[in-house]
């Protein structure tokens, strides 16, 4: 057995020391692994809880001047330490092309989007009247001199509220179909209305001089935002696209499959369609913004 | 507290000369759709058609001795009266509960948990706020599922729904497309 009389007494005394200090390491070690085993199994059982695939979301942007002056089109992306608790939020803002102060309206509008962050996923009427409120404000000052588009999706737990005002763009591909999601807010609309009421085809709705002309935008007085009531689900391998007019109209929807596919990370697909427009060359291209929103599996 | 159905219903020519679907709504205790594609019927239209009408503005009063077999008895009638190559659809909703047959490709959607699915033959439960479509295959020609999703879900009523996917199927092909007709439907509070 030990005879600890034939060690001197500082060295026992180094000894004690050593044990209560090991015994303390051992006690913090044994501590934050009890607190990591715990969150892991909090983590799993909030997982089970929603009873579904957990899907999360890889996302790119590309933001480019074209052949305007200025760059009027702003973005905003939340951040993703956030998503677990306050979902994603992704929006395009663009000012409009012949107005004065595009560039201010549209940065404005998506910097009153990162001060009212996190919204309500619950309550697609309470958001919708912040964009109104926006909407209102830019009005006080502009008088309808400027305005600004606005397309904004909110996702969380593999659903999605999305929300639009004006002629930018939400993208659903899924599968081999690409479905622009939100409808284009233009004299249009109104056109083919009248026309399908009357029981007459609509050539016509899209020849009107005015055909293209907004019917609401941010910066119309009390304008109107179109929302979804409540979430569409989303799948693995669905992509969404929120973009600002100066893509698709370069790129049109049916040749977006091209650029952007599910097989690619958000990365490469937002790389491939911003080159794409760029190839085009267009003399009068708007500036283009895109953000690209992958659903994945998570191999937690 | 039984459910109220607010509805709107498109029919349109199209590029045709003539309208030859038929689009019947029919409201008694029960509230009866049907939707027949006259395209898919040869011979005379016409006979059809008013046949067709009947079965579905009867469907909710017909005596017959046991009121809960109604709808079997229109679909049975429609089964019997109509010819083999008719594509149709009848559904009923009565209460929160709907009710359908079809006959070919005129089918019914309707929206759930953020999704569009195909409602099946046989009765189906409905609440309150649930979202249907029923039309003809050349009315779904032009429109995914995903749009018609999106557009019931920020549609405010029925005819807002309509008009969206009405712009969705100009845009693509200028309503130059054949016979038109849909009815949208959506389950109130009562």
């Amino acid at each position: 057995m030990l005879d600890f009389t034939l060690l001197s007494d500082r060295v026992v005394e180094l000894m004690q020391v050593g044990g209560v200090l090991f015994f303390i390491a051992l006690g913090a070690f044994a501590y934050i692994m009890l607190t990591i085993l715990i969150n892991v199994f909090k983590y799993k059982k909030k997982i089970a809880d929603k009873n579904d695939d957990y899907l999360i979301c890889d996302v790119a942007y590309f933001i480019e001047r074209g052949k305007r002056d200025a760059q009027e089109d702003s973005f905003y992306i939340s951040p993703m330490t956030e998503m677990p608790d306050n979902g994603l939020i992704a929006a395009v803002s663009d000012g409009m092309g012949g107005l004065a102060n595009g560039e201010d309206v549209s940065s404005y509008i998506i910097s009153r989007l990162k001060e009212s962050y996190p919204f309500n996923f619950d309550d697609t009427a309470e958001v919708a009247a912040i964009l109104r409120q926006i909407s209102d404000e830019i009005y006080e000052k502009y008088k309808l001199s400027s305005g600004a588009t606005i397309v904004m999706i909110h996702i969380k737990d593999n659903f999605m509220n999305f929300y639009s005002s004006g002629d930018s763009n939400i993208i659903l591909m899924r599968g081999d179909k690409t479905t622009l999601l939100n409808q284009r807010q233009n004299y249009v609309s109104y056109l083919v209305k009248k026309m399908a009421e009357g029981g007459i085809t609509t050539h016509d709705a899209y020849t009107n001089n005015r055909a293209r002309a907004l019917t609401d935008f941010m910066g119309n007085h009390e304008c109107k935002v179109i929302r979804t009531s409540s979430p569409i689900r989303l799948f693995e391998e669905d992509v969404i696209l929120v973009t600002s007019d100066g893509v698709t109209d370069t790129v049109n929807l049916g040749r977006l499959s091209k650029y952007v596919s599910p097989q690619l990370s958000a990365r490469t697909s937002a790389e491939r369609l911003k080159y794409a427009v760029r190839a085009k060359k267009n003399k009068r291209q708007d500036n283009y913004t895109g953000i690209i929103v992958k659903m994945e599996r998570c191999f937690l | 507290m039984l459910p109220v159905i607010e509805y709107n219903i498109f029919r349109h020519a199209g590029d045709s000369l003539t309208y030859d679907d038929e689009v019947v709504l029919a409201a008694s205790v029960s509230t009866t759709i049907g939707i027949l594609d006259g395209n898919k019927i040869g011979g005379d239209k016409d006979k059809f058609r008013d046949a067709f009408r009947t079965i579905v503005e009867t469907a909710g009063y017909e005596d017959i001795a046991d009121p809960s077999h109604r709808f079997e008895f229109a679909a049975e009638q429609a089964e019997c009266q109509m010819p083999p190559e008719a594509e149709y659809m009848i559904m009923e909703i009565d209460g929160h509960v709907v009710e359908s047959v079809r006959h070919g490709n005129v089918s019914a959607k309707i929206v759930m948990s953020g999704e569009m699915r195909s409602l099946p033959n046989g009765k189906f439960g409905l609440s309150e706020g649930d979202r249907i479509i029923c039309a003809t295959s050349n009315f779904y020609r032009k429109l995914t599922d995903e749009a018609i999703l999106a557009d019931a879900l920020v549609s405010e009523n029925c005819s807002e729904w309509m008009n969206y996917m009405i712009r969705r199927i100009s845009d693509s092909c200028e309503l130059k497309c054949g016979n038109l007709s849909a009815v949208t439907l959506i389950v109130r509070g009562s």
